[in-house]
């Protein structure tokens, strides 16, 4: 194994771990903006903001994830993978949810890209795929992630989606807040 | 009976860069460790994914240093190869 096919393989790992974290946030942001559930941390508006900026953090590190996968030889991942799931000789459902996750996040980033041109309600239900987006990522992660095994890591995961279970439910219980 | 007054709690940030900074911290803290983390630990005996990686080398017998990787663990010997082809697994 060479110097670049170990980094490959670091910086597959490493944007991976870091996009979770940073698309968590930013669901988690998106859901408190509807319960307030983060007014005590801050007003509305600086949810909105960061909610809006988390694209930022994440968009290039999950691209920057599929990336270092296409390049990276053993793990044998196509640029027909990507459009295609569940076509990898191995892991397939595991990989093939990562594939669902990209191509969800994708419609909800169009979506909101698109967002003038839509009525508010077509708007919010392409919006909603972000929690299948977040869950298929999630169990994406769980199931081919080479490093759950250090508690560090598993506890991070684990932490990050009990908090979006969370503030999920009680979006759907509609439970707001006072402020 | 007049209203209760609502209690209005302010929060505790107020600042939206302040927010960004925070968000941009877990993230590259999380970007950061994992990082050294995947550096410090690149093989992992016990990995879900394993793809079947094969490898297959011409037998010549010659006495070369080879590469052996199991794991995502490399190995580097020196050994006779004069039988059978190398074959390489990896996990990830």
């Amino acid at each position: 194994m060479t110097l670049s096919t170990d980094l490959i393989w670091i910086i597959a790992r490493s944007t991976g771990t870091a996009s979770l974290v940073a698309l968590t946030l930013s669901v988690l942001t998106g859901i408190a903006l509807r319960t307030g559930t983060l007014a005590w941390l801050s007003h509305n508006r600086g949810v909105r903001v960061v909610h809006g900026f988390l694209t930022v953090l994440w968009i290039p590190l999950g691209f920057a994830h599929v990336i270092a996968l296409l390049f990276d030889r053993y793990a044998q991942i196509g640029l027909l993978d990507l459009v295609v799931p569940f076509g990898v000789s191995y892991g397939r459902l595991a990989i093939g949810l990562g594939t669902i996750s990209m191509q969800l996040i994708l419609v909800v980033l169009i979506s909101t890209w698109l967002r003038s041109s839509l009525t508010n309600s077509q708007w919010q239900t392409f919006h909603r795929l972000s929690y299948v987006a977040f869950f298929a990522a999630f169990a994406h992660g769980v199931m081919s992630g080479t490093d759950l095994a250090n508690p560090v890591v598993a506890a991070l995961a684990w932490i990050t989606a009990a908090a979006v279970a969370l503030v999920a439910l009680r979006r759907v219980a509609r439970v707001r807040i006072p402020v | 009976m007049p209203d209760r007054p609502r209690h209005y709690t302010r929060p505790l940030i107020g600042s939206t860069l302040v927010l960004r900074v925070i968000a941009s911290a877990l993230t590259l803290t999380s970007f950061g460790g994992m990082t050294i983390y995947a550096s410090e630990n690149l093989h992992a005996a016990n990995a879900p994914l394993q793809p079947a990686a094969v490898a297959t080398a011409t037998p010549t017998p010659t006495t070369a240093p080879t590469t052996v990787t199991v794991g995502r663990t490399t190995r580097r010997s020196v050994t006779s190869t004069s039988t059978a082809p190398i074959t390489r697994t990896k996990q990830s």
